[in-house]
């Protein structure tokens, strides 16, 4: 694959995570089954809308993004901006930049989950440790953040597998350490990184994503240096892939038996094993795996970034610059086109 | 009804024990544990000082059995079966104890400041409509008292479980997850009763419990819990054989953290895998690690009905009572009194 074709894809697997966040925003924290019914009268989940009442983007801009784009591009653009390759002063500048900036601090207001907010607290010296900081076990940290913006270490190291799943666990234990969190991140990395350079089939998926899960928890483990508490990635990978083979015909199945078996909420076990599940069973027409990221509710911005950052590397992008990428732009106050952008310049 | 005592007793001297014991292990990993302890926990020991507990010694519970050790201490007063305002009650008695308080989740903390509340005026709910984070497992860690009081009748008993859970989880999940604990308990009353009808007795009732409730009280998001507790007793009968990997692969694959649809399906899973014998379900759920404490309390609850008290070290009744200033013994003919009244009444 020629290196203008790579930067392609980059830039396609950006702009579809961008717009995938966009998408799912208004449905977050709704359960997939009151969505399922709400879908039914209002057609596809690829419209941008309003969020729905009470939901956490309550009240923006049709458009916005959350956390997931907002803060995944603050870092990518602070790194392509250093010529920099992933390094722990550089998360920890762009994490503060996030929080701080003008532009971004809404992003944190709304959406930063417990880990993030602590990680951040600690680079800025304002965290007060407490009895349960001193547990030698992690079980506070399983939260997804760090694996939903894993993405950014997947589109800095095309093809190069390993370096992505090191540089994943770099940038999110800064927040995250916990193994099962890295360990989702890396996942997440890699499958991004390989999809920039290769079209993958579903075995392809499958494959490295058993073979990552089981390789980088050991090596998250190893980098921070203690245990984690909770579900674990591997065993959910494999029931989100036979529940993909089983329903790869049936969209309200699969979704159905994702969210009970597997889940869409905010440990990292739920939602990257199904995001997976989603690729495994529809990856091939991103239109479809994109509408049952959205339709899953609950931590959907998560899983519909993961998604449309796996499966958007090979996709047309077409049907975004024409409908979503100048709406969402101008509905965000963090500079996507800025990133796009240094993307191409790159 | 002569052999009720035995096994009201016996289960709430399981409930308090699993609570006692999995309070040490609360937050750790299975693999920490068995290095700390060169082997599984299987007594009750003093918590070491890295830990979730606070100020505890060995014996003592935590919030798990204590919140409902005070409800039936005002239903022994007002010598009645479970209504709103007796539950209200207890739990506010619960509020004076701040060495159990301590332990207090989200949900259970959320609903006690709403009740305080309404003794003065009521404030509005600022928080989100659909806040996930709320399908904790504090409904199922005190439900299997209301099968004491229903003994043979789980039908009732999942009433009662909605009458004493619903004031702090008002959420289908949570809900369905206390009725399975609670319909359960009151099933292993039946003579002659298998290990494996308290489980479908236990499925049966989530999703009566989730039928319900789910019309009064607003959905969340989260897996199912009728449909975990059937792939946790799989996976538990798959490796009734094999002790450790029977643990492992349920805290793995279900997780027996704080959410609802882990931590009840994980000790269903548990009953499995040890045929329903109390102390080697205890030992697997306190050696798992997470939320121990939980889990074991309702396994606790569940088998000390079913196996009664000789199913334990005879020491433990001394010790649980000593440590916390109870009288399980005294508690148990109370609630049998209860018992006997309402069957007369009939």
């Amino acid at each position: 694959m020629t290196s203008e074709l790579i930067k392609q894809r980059t830039i396609s697997s950006y702009m579809h995570t961008v717009v995938a966040d966009a998408l799912a925003m208004p449905f977050m924290n709704r359960p997939c089954k009151i969505l399922a019914s709400y879908f039914e009268h209002s057609g596809s989940p690829l419209n941008l809308t309003q969020a729905l009442e009470g939901s956490p983007g309550e009240g923006k801009k049709v458009g916005s993004v959350t956390d997931v784009a907002s803060l995944g591009s603050t870092i990518l653009s602070y790194l392509l901006r250093q010529n920099a390759s992933i390094n722990v002063a550089g998360i920890k500048e762009a994490l503060v930049l996030w929080k701080d900036s003008p532009f971004t601090s809404e992003y944190y207001q709304t959406y930063a989950g417990n880990a993030t907010r602590r990680g951040i607290d600690i680079i800025q010296g304002a965290y007060e440790y407490t009895r349960f900081d001193k547990v030698p076990c992690d079980s506070r940290r399983i939260s997804n953040g760090a694996a939903s913006r894993a993405w950014v270490a997947g589109l800095m190291n095309p093809g190069n597998i390993d370096q992505a799943i090191r540089d994943a666990v770099t940038m999110s234990a800064v927040t995250h350490r916990n193994a099962i969190a890295l360990s989702g991140a890396a996942i997440v990395a890699a499958l991004v990184s390989s999809a920039l350079v290769k079209k993958l089939t579903a075995a392809d998926v499958y494959e490295l994503a058993v073979s990552c899960a089981k390789e980088s928890y050991k090596y998250a483990e190893s980098v921070i240096g203690i245990t984690s508490v909770g579900s674990k990635i591997l065993p959910r990978l494999e029931i989100a892939a036979e529940i993909a083979v089983k329903y790869r015909h049936d969209e309200g199945k699969l979704l159905r038996d994702l969210n009970d078996f597997v889940g869409f909420g905010n440990y990292t076990s739920e939602v990257v094993p199904a995001a997976i599940g989603i690729v495994l069973a529809y990856g091939q027409d991103i239109k479809k795996s994109l509408s049952i990221a959205i339709a899953a509710g609950n931590n959907c911005n998560k899983t519909a970034a993961i998604v449309a950052a796996i499966c958007g590397a090979d996709a047309d992008a077409a049907w975004l610059y024409d409908q979503y990428w100048d709406e969402v732009c101008q509905a965000n106050s963090c500079d996507l086109r800025g990133v796009h952008k240094q993307l191409m310049e790159a | 009804m002569n052999n009720y005592k035995d096994k009201i007793l016996g289960a709430l001297l399981g409930a308090a024990v699993g609570d006692s014991m999995g309070t040490i292990s609360e937050g750790f990993s299975p693999e920490f544990l068995k290095k700390r302890y060169s082997g599984y926990i299987e007594d009750l020991l003093d918590p070491t000082d890295d830990g979730m507990t606070v100020n505890a010694h060995a014996g003592m519970v935590s919030d798990d059995f204590s919140v409902a050790y005070y409800t039936a201490e005002v239903m022994l007063e007002a010598r009645s079966k479970i209504t709103p305002e007796l539950a209200k009650k207890g739990l506010l008695r619960w509020w004076e104890h701040p060495e159990y308080t301590c332990y207090c989740g989200p949900s259970t903390k959320k609903g006690i400041m709403r009740l305080m509340d309404s003794a003065g005026q009521e404030t509005p709910d600022t928080e989100l409509m659909f806040n996930n984070k709320l399908v904790t497992n504090g409904a199922g860690m005190k439900a299997g008292l209301m099968g004491l009081f229903n003994p043979e009748n789980p039908q009732a008993a999942v009433r009662d479980a909605i009458t004493m859970c619903s004031l702090t989880h008002t959420n289908p999940l949570s809900l369905a997850g206390a009725c399975a604990a609670a319909g359960a308990t009151a099933a292993a009353f039946g003579k002659g009763i298998s290990y494996l009808e308290l489980i479908q007795a236990g499925i049966a009732c989530a999703k009566e419990g989730y039928e319900l409730t789910a019309p009064h009280f607003g959905p969340l998001a989260g897996g199912d819990i009728e449909r975990r507790i059937g792939l946790a007793t799989e996976i538990g009968l798959k490796y009734q054989h094999d002790f450790e990997k029977a643990m492992i692969t349920i805290a793995d694959t279900i997780g027996c953290g704080i959410y609802a649809y882990e931590a009840i399906p994980a000790a269903f899973g548990m009953i499995a895998a040890t045929k329903g014998e109390t102390m080697p379900a205890l030992i697997m759920s306190v050696n798992a690690g997470s939320d121990a404490d939980s889990v074991a309390c309702i396994i606790g609850y569940i088998l000390g009905a079913y196996r009664g008290t000789g199913s334990m070290p005879d020491k433990f009744l001394s010790m649980i009572d000593t440590a916390n200033d109870f009288s399980l013994e005294h508690l148990a003919e109370g609630i049998l009194k209860i018992v006997e009244e309402a069957a007369n009444d009939k």
